[in-house]
């Protein structure tokens, strides 16, 4: 998995691609604690290039966001492609990260 | 039988005592509202005596976009039965927009008690450019209806309408209308108005007074600080409280602080006191007021002043300014009171929604409560907050076999998201729990923890006799998604059951398992057409070679779209590897194949097929030619060609 980091109006936005699952780990960790560390608090995740995601994948998630809860920040994700979004229509982990179909929406929403 | 035949008929049936056949009939009639008579008989059937047929003719005419309805409807704006009036006027608001032609020449012809709610509709449009209709009746001699038309403009808060409402204003002896028209002002008005509304702050009139500070604190324009503090000691109480509010309106919006000559503690006394009035309008200013200036701290102290059935207003006006710090004053409100099961879920939930973690105290007071509601809302609240202690996994022990289906739902997903395995065997219970949506929690909980037990554990129900059973093992070893199910899955592969043969196919697939592959190639010699296709689009994109004679075997298959996704996919294997095959299918009869081949040309694939494409160009099928010719101008463009 792959992550690059951007910056927009405080939102530190984490663009992902590839296959979220036990292997992005350590990556995607490090990225998160690194920012968190320089202070930063409000995270967006973009899922437009995460084609898929396994159980271990979503428990780094949720590892993430109780991490960033803890610092009082907070994290949303957008732009899930169908099957991603459907692994977390089964776990129903729509009810637990806040979800948008767009970078602005989300940026808006977290912003507010 | 004519339409016609029917529509009389219907008419007579409308008549029927008994309202389940009228019930029918109104249901037939909606099936024709394209027809004027039709309408007129809707119209008519809101006098029904039923009131479900009423709102189900109300509902139907909701939603029926012709003028008639429109026109029918204006006489019941003043109907005797208030029910039907106000069904006529929901209805109006509702579809009235597309139609304000008929509204405003309906608004000039119809007597002052249609007039009336025909401008409460209008009102209800938000339309800046309506006005123009509202502003006619600015000088009407009903002041019931200047009353509704001042409101209009005031929602719409346009500038364009300030200088009519000055001159009512001026105009007017009727003290409410300019008290009304005032407050309009101020939403409508700018800084040039000032001096105007500046007279009614040395009235005698402290009604007038009010306004005019509520005014002018609406406009923001800071030269009229000093008249304020002129006034101030000597005012009234709730004058007092107003000019505070205004002061904080007008310093936020000049991004000052014109309190400062105040004593602080003043100021929030004077706030406080606000929220004794009756007016929840001056409640909720002053609660804004307090946010906005003070600590806060002190709205904990308003909570006092806030009612039960005031709650939802004060948390849903103050939630989007800053809704940690709000948290703390549901929590102390929670706390300090006895509430009803729904605000204390609504409260619950709230906090929840803005990630407040400190509930602990709040799990405690309600834990005990039997109320469905607060146990859903305490266990959603331990679940997504992730409060995870002795206490709370005490309570989902409890709840995860709580008699409701909604509280063992929500358990399962609390238990999923914080990953308590030590409720793993709870969880495999409640597969077959008689509400779906507790399976299904279930089954997404057990998804999300995804180890080696729960793995296993799905294992075991693939022996289960129950196909279903089976069936929901093997989806959620594939949501799992982990190397470890990839053997469980390659021999399910082989399954008797067509379903769990393409739901491990499938899951196969977006694990990316190529080394599955050879095990996959059985299942293109499938018995079901879909699962030779899956398995098909499958090998393609594992680009496993050895699997292309067989998919070029199923170019001859019986079936037409499993001959065309092998011909669309083929070339995912590789040009160098299918070009020949490619050739041949272009070279065919089968149209579809050609036309599925030619989908999956992509920009860097064309050259090796030109000469071919050249020859389709005027193919009889008219899909094949479009597409060829598609490509073709895209391989000028290239220069290809």
């Amino acid at each position: 998995m792959n992550v690059n980091v951007r910056e927009k109006d405080g939102v530190f936005i984490l663009d992902l691609s590839g296959r979220l699952d036990i292997n992005a780990s350590d990556k995607i960790n490090k990225t998160v604690d690194d920012i968190l560390e320089k202070g930063g608090k409000i995270f967006l995740m973009n899922f437009s290039e995460v084609d898929f995601v396994s159980s271990p994948g979503l428990v780094i998630l949720v590892s993430i966001l109780k991490k960033i809860r803890k610092e009082q920040g907070r994290i949303a994700l957008f732009n899930l492609q169908s099957y991603v979004r459907e692994v977390f229509e089964v776990t129903q982990l729509t009810k637990v990260f806040e979800i948008f179909e767009s970078e602005e929406e989300g940026i808006k929403s977290l912003k507010e | 039988m004519e339409n016609a035949d029917i529509i009389s008929y219907l008419e007579e049936e409308l008549k029927s005592p008994e309202p389940k056949v009228r019930e029918q009939t109104i249901e037939e009639l909606s099936n024709f509202t394209d027809n004027p008579e039709v309408i007129k008989l809707l119209v008519k059937a809101l006098e029904d005596e039923n009131r479900f047929n009423q709102d189900l003719v109300a509902s139907i005419l909701a939603q029926t976009y012709m003028p008639e309805v429109v026109e029918y409807l204006i006489p019941y704006l003043e109907y005797r039965d208030f029910f039907v009036r106000n069904l006529a006027i929901s209805i109006l608001k509702q579809i009235g927009d597309n139609f304000i032609d008929i509204l405003v020449e309906a608004l000039e012809k119809e007597n002052n008690h249609i007039k009336l709610f025909i401008i409460e509709i209008i009102n209800s449009f938000k339309n800046p450019e309506y006005a123009q209709y509202l502003l006619k009746y600015l000088d009407n001699d009903d002041p019931n209806i200047v009353f509704a038309v001042i409101e209009g403009l005031a929602n719409l808060g346009i500038n364009e309408v300030a200088p009519e409402l000055k001159k009512l204003i001026e105009k007017t002896d009727e003290e409410a209308l300019k008290i009304a028209a005032i407050n309009a002002l101020g939403k409508c008005g700018d800084c040039s108005y000032v001096d105007f509304l500046k007279q009614f702050l040395y009235s005698d009139n402290p009604f007038l007074m009010f306004s005019a500070i509520d005014a002018l604190g609406f406009l923001g324009c800071d030269r009229i600080v000093d008249d304020f503090y002129k006034i101030f000691e000597d005012a009234y109480d709730i004058i007092k409280e107003m000019i505070i509010i205004s002061l904080i309106r007008i310093g936020k919006k000049n991004n000052a602080d014109y309190l400062k000559q105040f004593d602080k503690e003043n100021v929030k006394h004077i706030l406080l006191n606000a929220m004794d009035e009756d007016d929840i309008q001056i409640k909720l200013y002053a609660i804004e007021a307090l946010v906005d200036y003070m600590d806060f701290e002190v709205l904990d102290k308003t909570l006092q002043y806030i009612s039960e059935n005031e709650i939802k207003d004060f948390v849903n006006n103050l939630f989007i300014k800053d809704r940690r710090k709000i948290a703390s004053v549901i929590k102390n409100y929670l706390l300090d009171r006895t509430l009803s099961s729904d605000i204390v879920y609504f409260l619950i939930n709230l906090l929840v929604d803005c990630n407040y973690l400190y509930i602990n105290e709040i799990i405690d007071k309600y834990s005990d409560s039997d109320e469905p509601l607060i146990k859903e809302s305490i266990c959603f609240a331990i679940g997504k907050l992730g409060i995870i202690n002795q206490k709370t996994k005490g309570l989902l022990s409890k709840f995860i076999k709580d008699e409701v289906g909604n509280v063992r739902k929500i358990a399962a997903n609390a238990i999923g998201w914080n990953y308590l395995e030590e409720f793993v065997d709870e969880l495999f219970a409640l597969l077959d729990d008689p509400f779906i949506d507790v399976r299904e929690a279930a089954i997404g909980a057990l998804v999300f923890m995804g180890n080696k037990k729960v793995i296993d554990r799905f294992i075991e129900l693939l022996n289960s006799e129950d196909d279903n059973l089976k069936v929901e093992a093997i989806k959620a070893l594939g949501w799992i998604g982990v190397r470890d199910v990839i053997p469980v899955l390659e021999e399910s592969l082989s399954s008797p059951n067509r379903e769990i043969r393409k739901l491990s196919v499938e899951a196969l697939a977006r694990m990316d398992s190529k080394e599955s592959a050879e095990k996959i190639l059985q299942l293109l010699y499938d018995e079901d057409d879909q699962i030779k296709q899956i398995a098909t689009v499958t090998l393609a994109n594992f680009k496993y070679i050895p699997a292309i004679p067989h998919v070029i075997s199923l170019l001859s298959d019986s079936n037409m779209w499993v001959r065309y996704i092998a011909a669309r996919n083929l070339i995912l294997f590789g040009v160098e590897n299918v070009e020949e095959y490619v050739k041949q299918i272009l070279a065919s009869d089968d149209e579809l194949a050609i036309l599925g081949v030619l989908q999956s040309l992509e920009d860097e694939n064309y050259e090796p097929f030109i000469n071919i494409l050249l020859i389709l160009k005027d193919h009889q099928n008219s899909d094949i030619s479009l597409t060829v010719n598609n490509i073709l101008e895209k391989c000028k463009e290239k220069g290809l060609i």
